[in-house]
């Protein structure tokens, strides 16, 4: 056996118009746990799809165990115990937990599946990651935290050699995140080697053992975690200095723009009661599951309230249906579900940019596609989006750029309130510093924010005021929150 | 330069460049193809389907599909004979009205799908039916003769020897639409609907509107067809219309239209209208049995949307060609 459990070497690969990966190496060993880095475009998960088979190189080499591979499909890595744990959740809701975990690895008995052993098995796989679970029940009835501990059981089902996991801690709250660190140091001392994606830092340091850095679609480093510095890391990533924004305590005004009175939505959250200003970017933390999500979904009209929970926006009562509704009244918001409820993919960045502004830019009855086009350019160029022309179709851009044209949006419609729900969730550290730049922009232009972030970090740099969510039920608010920190808000959490 | 060879290189692009070459050949063979009489024979047969492909086309926008259309179409045909021959109505008006009648044949197939949220598949399929038997209760059959002179010379004449009405009246239709799914607000909300529903919705897309208008429309399309069909017969017949649906979504598809929705347009769809149409046609010169005309053009379909496939994906095109490397 090599020194190396995998070895990619040279991996090269363009996509119409991009180099993606441009001799690339990538050296992991048994039993480690190696993040990998970079902004989001870099070519992280290109790289990781090479390697799992499900898009083929333009050049260089694969070698396991020291032997040339050739994994030019998803089987060939399985066959080699490779394993991929998406970013994307991607479980069919329909289906209980028993069935995803096996899915095209079912649990048979002859020619029939098994199913005894299927749900006995799932519930060992969740072990290992220390959840416990009615396996039985449908995956679509659990929180996005858990379908995500779903997906990695379902890795873990391949007995895997080599797990890759993408992301895994962007939507797992900290308790849940630290719970799958240990699962993971469990599975290295098995000798299991680990890719670990993110961009959480803190948590590199923390965990893994040592990692590569990408830019831009080449090999900009590889270090010990040891050897290296989080400001040097950041550096590598950006290739430059990124400011760090600290909290800057703003003077709000008193003017109440939104307030919500004993709102409740059966199972999902109870007797909420809250204001926002103008001008005020309000914080929601909360565990994922909490209901934070829920509470503002319907305040948006896309689910309905109970009777008896009211809504007031400048002072008058309002009965918000639909989202219509809420557009009408001023109202913009970002879905935490990017793919699922945020962009068209087969449409362009201009058309998902304007799609709620076309009403105002006609001519004639028709759209003015001429206005369109310096309005949409006007903002590529504003909040940096990087895309090749504002036609381009937004499936092709990177996550965080997705995420721009997406807040552009509401920003080009003109919103007194907007509500963002986890909007730099994914997204890489130049991406985010600019998305919370234009919250605070619009802060400053009397917009009323509601941010919804299960980043600590986020909450505290970007607030006014922080709601905390728990149970379905609001268990306080952080007024002053130069003096909060993250155990404080947590306090609140679990105390009420 | 790189417009035109973009355009060669996208589906309806590429199935009009086999047109033209299947034309060709049967030229060649022939001697008789591209002759101005038999090009506006070809044209005008098309039209009609055509107009039928660009109903089904805006509702495969929108991710649906439209069974109906055939029997919408032979409904607005019955009443629009009844009204100017058993009435004595002037085609000025009758034709119109039976036009609207689809409109609103339509709304029922939308309501069904866009209030209540039941499949579009089942509800233009028993709705299409139901319009179909009442077609057989009201004519027991038969057909309907005697429409007036002037809504005849509507379908039939040709002006010049050569240019179809039929074509003109389809060329206008094509515009009209192009320009309401490309300019105006309704149209991008159709690609809206069928590119991602959830997002449309939290945009602010009254969806279900939508939802609605593109079946009435579809059944104003598919009536337009029918009634026409009547004047260029001469006629009511009951079995007009009785082989449309799957011309219609051939038509659609050939030219680029996704059956997911939120891809495709109208401008392909006359494209893809005419390939069937030079199919049935050089069937006839080449004097095969008119029965192999479905078996050409399902072979046809099946390979323009594989070609499709290979072309966008470039993984299951790689996985092809070592099936055949290999071996």
């Amino acid at each position: 056996m090599g020194e190396y459990l995998v070895e990619m070497k040279g991996i090269t690969k363009t996509f119409p118009g991009t180099k993606a990966l441009d001799q690339v190496d990538l050296k992991l060993k048994a039993g480690e746990i190696h993040a990998l880095l970079g902004e989001n475009g870099a070519g992280k998960s290109t790289m990781m799809n090479i390697l799992t088979g499900q898009i083929p190189m333009d050049a260089g080499d694969i070698y396991i165990d020291g032997k040339l591979a050739k994994i030019s499909a998803p089987k060939d890595a399985f066959s080699q115990n490779i394993v991929l744990v998406p970013q994307e959740l991607n479980l069919i809701l329909e289906a209980s937990i028993a069935e995803n975990i096996f899915l095209g690895n079912e649990q048979t008995k002859g020619r029939l599946i098994d199913w005894k052993a299927t749900q006995e098995e799932a519930k060992r796989l969740l072990k290992l990651l220390d959840v416990e679970l009615d396996v039985t029940q449908k995956a679509g009835k659990l929180s996005a935290a858990y379908q995500q501990l779903v997906s990695i059981a379902r890795a873990l089902a391949y007995n895997p050699r080599l797990l890759i996991l993408d992301e895994p801690t962007a939507v797992l709250t900290n308790r849940e995140a630290e719970s799958l660190f240990a699962s993971m140091h469990r599975l290295q001392k098995q000798g299991t080697a680990m890719v670990f994606i993110t961009h959480h830092l803190d948590e590199v340091m923390r965990e893994a053992d040592c990692m590569t850095i990408m830019r831009d679609g080449k090999l900009v480093r590889v270090a010990d975690v040891k050897d290296i510095t989080k400001d040097e890391i950041i550096n590598a990533m950006a290739g430059r200095t990124v400011e760090k924004a600290a909290h800057i305590a703003r003077t709000v005004s008193e003017e109440i723009l939104f307030q919500a009175n004993h709102l409740s939505r059966d199972s999902e959250f109870q007797d909420v009661s809250f204001d926002i200003k103008k001008g005020e970017v309000l914080c929601v933390a909360g565990l994922v599951g909490s209901g934070r999500t829920e509470i503002f979904k319907t305040v948006f009209g896309i689910t309905e309230k109970e009777p008896g929970g009211k809504t007031y926006f400048e002072g008058n009562e309002v009965n918000i249906r639909s989202p219509r509704d809420a557009i009408a009244l001023g109202m913009g918001y970002v879905s935490e579900e990017r793919r699922h409820d945020g962009i068209t993919p087969g449409m362009s960045v201009l058309e998902n940019m304007l799609l709620p502004t076309f009403h105002k830019i006609k001519k004639k009855g028709f759209i003015d596609f001429k206005q369109a086009s310096v309005l949409a350019d006007d903002f590529i160029h504003k909040f940096k989006i990087k895309t090749p022309s504002h036609e381009t179709l937004i499936r092709n851009l990177s996550g965080g750029n997705q995420q721009k044209v997406i807040v552009a949006r509401w920003i080009a419609k003109g919103v007194k309130m907007l509500i963002l729900d986890e909007p730099t969730r994914g997204i890489d550290v130049n991406a985010k510093v600019e998305i919370h730049k234009l919250i605070h922009e619009l802060a400053q232009q009397d917009v009323a924010v509601v941010v919804i972030s299960s980043e600590m970090e986020e909450v505290l740099e970007l607030a006014d005021r922080i709601m905390v969510i728990h149970q379905g039920k609001i268990s306080g608010f952080v007024e002053d929150v130069d003096l909060a920190t993250e155990e404080s808000i947590l306090k609140i959490a679990f105390n009420s | 330069m790189n417009k035109v060879l973009n355009i060669t290189k996208s589906t309806p692009g590429m199935v009009f460049i086999v047109t033209l070459l299947a034309g060709l050949i049967v030229h060649l063979l022939t001697g008789n193809f591209y002759t101005l009489f038999n090009i506006s024979m070809i044209t005008r047969a098309a039209s009609f389907i055509i107009i039928v492909g660009f109903a089904q086309t805006l509702v495969l926008l929108t991710g649906g599909i439209d069974l109906s259309v055939a029997s919408i179409g032979s409904l607005s045909a019955m009443v629009s004979a009844m009204l100017m021959v058993e009435q004595g109505i002037t085609p000025i008006i009758a034709l119109p009205l039976s036009c609207m009648l689809g409109f609103l044949l339509g709304a029922v197939n939308g309501f069904f799908i866009a209030y209540l949220r039941i499949t579009p598949f089942i509800v233009t399929l028993a709705i299409g039916e139901i319009y179909r038997g009442i077609v057989f209760v009201v004519t027991r059959g038969m057909p309907i003769t005697g429409v007036p002179e002037e809504a005849v010379a509507l379908a039939s004449g040709i002006i010049g020897g050569f240019l179809p009405h039929m074509v003109i009246i389809m060329g206008i239709i094509c515009v009209i639409l192009t320009i309401m799914l490309k300019k105006t607000v309704f149209g991008r909300h159709i690609y809206a609907v069928g590119g991602n529903r959830h997002c449309a919705k939290i945009v602010g897309v009254k969806t279900e509107r939508v939802e609605l208008m593109v079946y009435c429309l579809s059944g104003f399309l598919a009536a337009t067809a029918g009634v026409l069909m009547t004047c260029r017969l001469s006629s009511f017949q009951a079995t007009i219309g009785s082989n449309w649906v799957m011309p219609s979504v051939t038509a659609a598809v050939l030219g680029g239209t996704s059956m997911i929705g939120g891809v495709g347009g109208v401008i392909g769809t006359v494209i893809g209208g005419l390939l069937s149409g030079v199919i049935a046609n050089s069937i006839t010169l080449l004097r095969v049995s008119s029965y192999w005309e479905t078996i050409v053009t399902g072979g046809v379909v099946i390979t323009a949307v594989l070609i499709d496939v290979l072309k966008g994906n470039k993984a299951i095109s790689d996985k092809i060609k070592r099936i055949f490397v290999r071996k």
